[in-house]
């Protein structure tokens, strides 16, 4: 069958099994979006309101249900708005594949009309990116993109296409679905190490990251700590890997992990890490993080082997498979004083409690939502202090129900993921709990959402500052609150009305469930104006660079 | 820890912004790149990338693994010290004043390069031999007016049966 470049590239995404994308059209994928207008049964396109909500929201719908997100822009600026999209994905190890046209062959190098070199600016956040000079090799980079960014430790792929390419035409030949690579096993001699050090154990923690999600091995985690009677903290990127009433679930490690979770690194003797990669939000001082403990390190990576913590064993490989390995290798295990030493603490030393009073505190708020939303629901979230607090409080039911840029730390992140994961997930209550300096930076997405008529709630806590950098002022810059302040005069309800969507308001405590309950009614996207105090801080914190002994409790 | 020298020698896919990937790795990661050649090989599939480096054991380690994730590095062959075979090029164009063309052709004759006139004074000067033989004959030169020095990275095999290809 002889198509045309723009038709080779839609029906090589329908072959490789995509039915969603998100874009924006413009000069160059003109050809692009021609074609797609013959495809609108196989293919559902999300206009977005700006490239990056396109990025944010193939990303979003990657990570709630583990597909390719799919992103399409045009050249120049249209490309140049995906990278802080595809950073994020990079950062968070997303599967996604990122299309932007370019200008036609002839007028490459020219400083054409809308002409950048997204290629070479993508190299550092990308797995691999191809720019397409043949028609021919058009199908194969597009199944081999999808092969890249789905193997091993997934992330973001980018296919840049000349317009003329778009055009040229060539003889197509279906390509089968693409096949994830080859896992090789892990190190016998290392396995069986790993095995005696968990026997020998009598203080073991399981620190788990989003490789545990990535590589569905949640059933397994759960399983082996069952069987072994291991205890299991998680970083902001393995949060809903372990359901909240675990018993053995003892919240998030680090900067603002639960104190419990930290004083477990601490005192552990064996840190068996999954799919976790030490950052600096988790080891803020890498030579003190859990020094008496062994460290075995299980990552599909082998480069995160030793990267920023040394380990003593190094399981390079699924964990999955490895966690499977373990479940049958290793006897059930008691280690009742440990345990016994954990609950105690955290009888003592727990989060942060709610304040008194009639105010809204968003811990309480974010606490019990998940009673208003059920365990079907998925948030999302931007950055900043709501981000913490949900990190902390929200009670995590199914795997992928907490999206939130962990490692890039996107302000602005929120509203597209959201589009992207409702998208994914028109059944399942979807909220986006943001920040009025985060929401001001993607708000244009609401447009998106209401056009899209998808039902979500968004949640800002509005306190009229840039929270978490007001925080850092007041403990480590004297109180100078520059540039901090920043009081806008949005109304959200004027905002979420003229949007076409409808707006709340939430001042007082009492007002949480009424409001909240109409707006789980809502037949479209809401916004909840939700007044905080501007002087509330997230707690606990380990100031960066410093080790969990110094940690500042806040309460 | 102890700071070590390092050549590694990388088979890579022969297309164009493949150097750009590994440069861009080495500088977004804040690796060391002491010398770095590039050329084809046997098979017009792959090209081979020379890269002297320099930092502790944890260090190149990194530097291996991170370079081993480029989709287009097919291999990476670290080549031990014991069987290093190591090359590379200078030319430096020099001004020689106090000397008669026999007797500047004598000393460089001597010190196993080769030089050809340009014009009057003006010499062309190659030299093909280890790094620090080049750095000592450059010292040499310093008595004359170096007018330019080109100078290529260095570029290397094992002096053993052990080839990239094994890396694969």
């Amino acid at each position: 069958m002889m198509l045309n470049g723009s038709q080779i590239l839609i029906q090589s995404l329908i072959d490789q099994g995509v039915d969603t994308i998100f874009g924006y059209p413009g000069g160059s994928v003109l050809n692009i979006y021609d074609a797609l207008y013959d495809k609108k049964e196989e293919i559902h396109h999300v206009l977005t309101s700006h490239e990056q909500g396109a990025a944010h929201a193939a990303d979003g719908y990657a990570r709630s249900t583990g597909k390719t997100g799919v992103c399409l822009a045009t050249s120049g600026p249209g490309a140049t708005n995906l990278v802080t999209g595809i950073a994020t994905a990079y950062m968070d190890s997303v599967p996604l594949v990122a299309i932007t046209g370019n200008v036609a062959s002839d007028l490459i190098g020219r400083d054409s009309f809308q002409e950048v070199d997204i290629a070479g600016i993508t190299m550092p956040i990308t797995k691999h990116n191809f720019i397409v000079h043949d028609v021919k090799e058009l199908a194969a980079t597009v199944r081999l993109a999808f092969e890249i960014a789905n193997s091993h430790r997934p992330g973001p792929v980018l296919i840049d296409i000349p317009k003329d390419i778009t055009a040229a035409v060539c003889e197509y030949e279906k390509l089968p679905r693409f096949e994830k690579r080859p896992i090789s096993a892990p190190d016998e001699a290392q396995l069986k190490d790993a095995v005696n050090a968990i026997r020998r154990a009598k203080r073991p923690l399981i620190y788990a990251g989003g490789g545990v999600l990535s590589a569905n091995a949640c059933e397994e985690l759960l399983a082996y700590s069952k069987k072994t009677q291991t205890p299991i903290c998680c970083s902001a990127m393995g949060l809903s890997s372990v359901p909240y009433d675990y018993e053995l679930y003892l919240g998030m490690i680090g900067m603002h992990g639960t104190p419990v979770a930290n004083y477990a690194t601490l005192n552990a003797d064996l840190v068996i890490a999954i799919g976790a990669r030490f950052s600096d939000r988790v080891a803020g001082n890498r030579k003190k993080f859990a020094n008496a403990a062994q460290i075995i390190h299980i990552d599909i990576d082998a480069s995160e082997i030793s990267k920023n913590v040394a380990c003593d064993t190094a399981l390079v490989g699924d964990a999955k498979q490895i966690l499977t390995h373990f479940i049958n290798q290793v006897e059930e295990q008691k280690h009742e004083e440990w345990r016994n030493t954990l609950v105690d603490f955290r009888t003592k030393i727990g989060l942060k409690k709610p304040a008194e009073g009639d105010k809204v505190d968003p811990r309480d708020f974010i606490y019990t939502l998940h009673k208003l939303l059920g365990d079907d629901a998925i948030i999302v979230t931007d950055v900043g202090q709501h981000q913490m607090i949900t990190a902390q409080y929200y009670q995590y039911a199914k795997p992928r129900s907490f999206i939130s840029s962990c490692g890039l730390g996107t302000m602005g992140y929120g509203m597209g993921a959201a589009i992207g994961v409702k998208t994914a997930h028109p059944n399942r209550p979807v909220v986006l709990i943001t920040g009025d300096g985060s929401f001001h930076m993607n708000m244009n997405e609401m447009a998106c959402a209401v056009s899209q008529n998808l039902p979500i709630i968004v949640l800002v806590f509005n306190n009229s500052v840039l929270g978490m950098v007001r925080q850092w002022q007041t403990l480590f810059y004297k109180q100078r609150y520059s540039e901090t302040s920043i009081a806008r005069k949005t109304d959200f309800v004027k905002l979420a009305e003229a949007f076409g969507a409808t707006g709340y308001r939430i001042a007082l405590k009492n007002e949480i469930e009424p409001v909240m309950k109409e707006a789980l009614s809502c037949k479209g996207p809401c916004i909840i104006d939700c007044i905080i105090d501007p002087d509330d801080g997230v707690y606990p914190i380990i100031p960066p660079g410093k080790g969990a002994d110094e940690i500042i409790y806040g309460n | 820890m102890n700071q070590k020298r390092v050549v590694l020698s990388l088979l890579v896919s022969n297309h164009f912004g493949v150097l750009t990937r590994v440069t861009n790795l080495f500088s977004s990661r804040g690796y060391n790149i002491i010398s770095l050649s590039v050329g084809e090989t046997e098979n017009p599939k792959f090209s081979r990338i020379t890269i002297v480096t320099s930092g502790d054991e944890a260090i190149i380690n990194q530097i291996k693994l991170q370079c081993a994730k480029l989709e287009d590095v097919k291999a990476i062959h670290e080549i031990k010290d014991s069987e290093l075979y190591m090359r590379e090029v200078v030319l430096v164009k020099v001004k020689v004043s106090y000397m008669s063309e026999d007797e500047f052709m004598r000393f460089v004759e001597v010190n196993e390069a080769d030089a050809y006139r340009i014009e009057d004074q003006l010499y062309m000067v190659e030299m093909c031999t280890g790094t620090q033989a080049i750095d000592a004959f450059i010292d040499k030169l310093e008595m004359f007016e170096i007018v330019e020095i080109a100078r290529t990275g260095g570029c290397a095999l094992a002096m053993s049966a052990t080839t990239v290809y094994d890396k694969q």
